[in-house]
């Protein structure tokens, strides 16, 4: 990914201070998008780019994770406690909050890194699910696979 | 110094008057006062519409002769804040804040900068809900509600239709 001279990144360090303590800018993850409004993370994940994914039922909005599982559930997934690299098999980690609700998705690379769309702002590759942890994101994961 | 940065824009924006170049203005005042300059921007009404030759344009929707009101500058600062206090997150939910309140807190009368919005290249359709609550009307269809292009396709041309933009 190109970006243009004197892009002006909308995770920045001090965003980067404030949601992901565990994001290191030149270590662990780099910038492979630039913001965009027209997908989330859970389109990203499905390979979707112009797409805001959230659930309804009867037009309100429905935040708890269980509906998201279900969601790659019905796109294959399963669940799993084995979140390492297995060729030809796809992984996911989703995030959840204390309270059970949905925070982020992350997909799994043929590499191994992991991909996330943040919000409204880049995608970036990062080198595991563990580096999105925190108080925006949630502190919990669970790992779902589809061969 | 906002006026001498208002006047600055018309100095060094090219042939069409509603269109910024920041780096038209000079090298150095460029480079130190670059961020300063785009939240500067961004309260006056301009927003960033991408880059050209490699570098950001800035656009604004109005003509740069109009004054902004000081409702309208109000709204632009609690969008700018919203945007960057949320747009890490993924749900509505979690992008409803105080800023994003306030907006809905200001009435009605912001429903015509919420439209002006969206009709940015960069506008956004999170302003769905803020207009669903002040007008208690929804143009959107059940099926477009995971489209920001179509959602803010039926708020432009709901808006157009209701003469507000």
């Amino acid at each position: 990914m190109i970006f243009p001279q004197n892009y002006i990144y909308a995770l920045d360090d001090k965003q980067i201070h404030n949601h992901f303590p565990n994001l290191k800018k030149g270590e662990n993850f780099t910038f492979t998008s630039l913001q965009t409004e027209d997908y989330n993370c859970v389109a990203w994940a499905c390979d979707v780019d112009d797409e805001w994914i959230q659930f309804y039922e009867e037009r309100k909005l429905v935040i708890n994770v269980d509906r998201y599982i279900q969601h790659f559930s019905n796109l294959g997934y399963t669940i799993t406690e084995n979140r390492a690299l297995v060729a030809g098999v796809q992984k996911i980690a989703i995030y959840k909050d204390n309270e059970g609700n949905f925070k982020h998705v992350a997909k799994q690379l043929p590499s191994g890194k992991w991909t996330s769309k943040l919000g409204d702002w880049e995608d970036i590759e990062h080198d595991s699910p563990e580096a999105l942890l925190g108080r925006s994101y949630g502190t919990q994961l669970i790992f779902m696979e589809k061969v | 110094m906002g006026k001498a940065l208002y006047q600055r824009f018309n100095k060094h924006s090219y042939t069409n008057p509603d269109c910024f170049h920041p780096k038209a203005s000079g090298h150095d005042f460029f480079a130190s006062s670059f961020r300063w300059l785009l939240k500067e921007a961004s309260t006056m009404g301009w927003s960033h519409s991408g880059t050209h030759s490699g570098h950001c344009v800035w656009i604004r929707t109005e003509k740069v002769q109009e004054e902004i009101s000081p409702l309208e500058r109000q709204f632009n600062e609690l969008a700018n804040n919203w945007r960057r206090e949320t747009g890490i997150y993924s749900t509505m939910f979690d992008k409803i804040n105080d800023s994003y309140l306030e907006i809905i807190a200001m009435g009605k009368d912001v429903i015509p900068f919420l439209l002006k919005d969206m009709q940015k290249p960069t506008g956004t359709a999170h302003w769905h809900t803020a207009l669903k609550a002040l007008t208690k009307e929804d143009p959107v269809l059940d099926e477009d509600l995971n489209k920001p292009k179509k959602i803010k396709q039926a708020w432009i041309e709901w808006g157009i239709h209701k003469r507000l933009i």
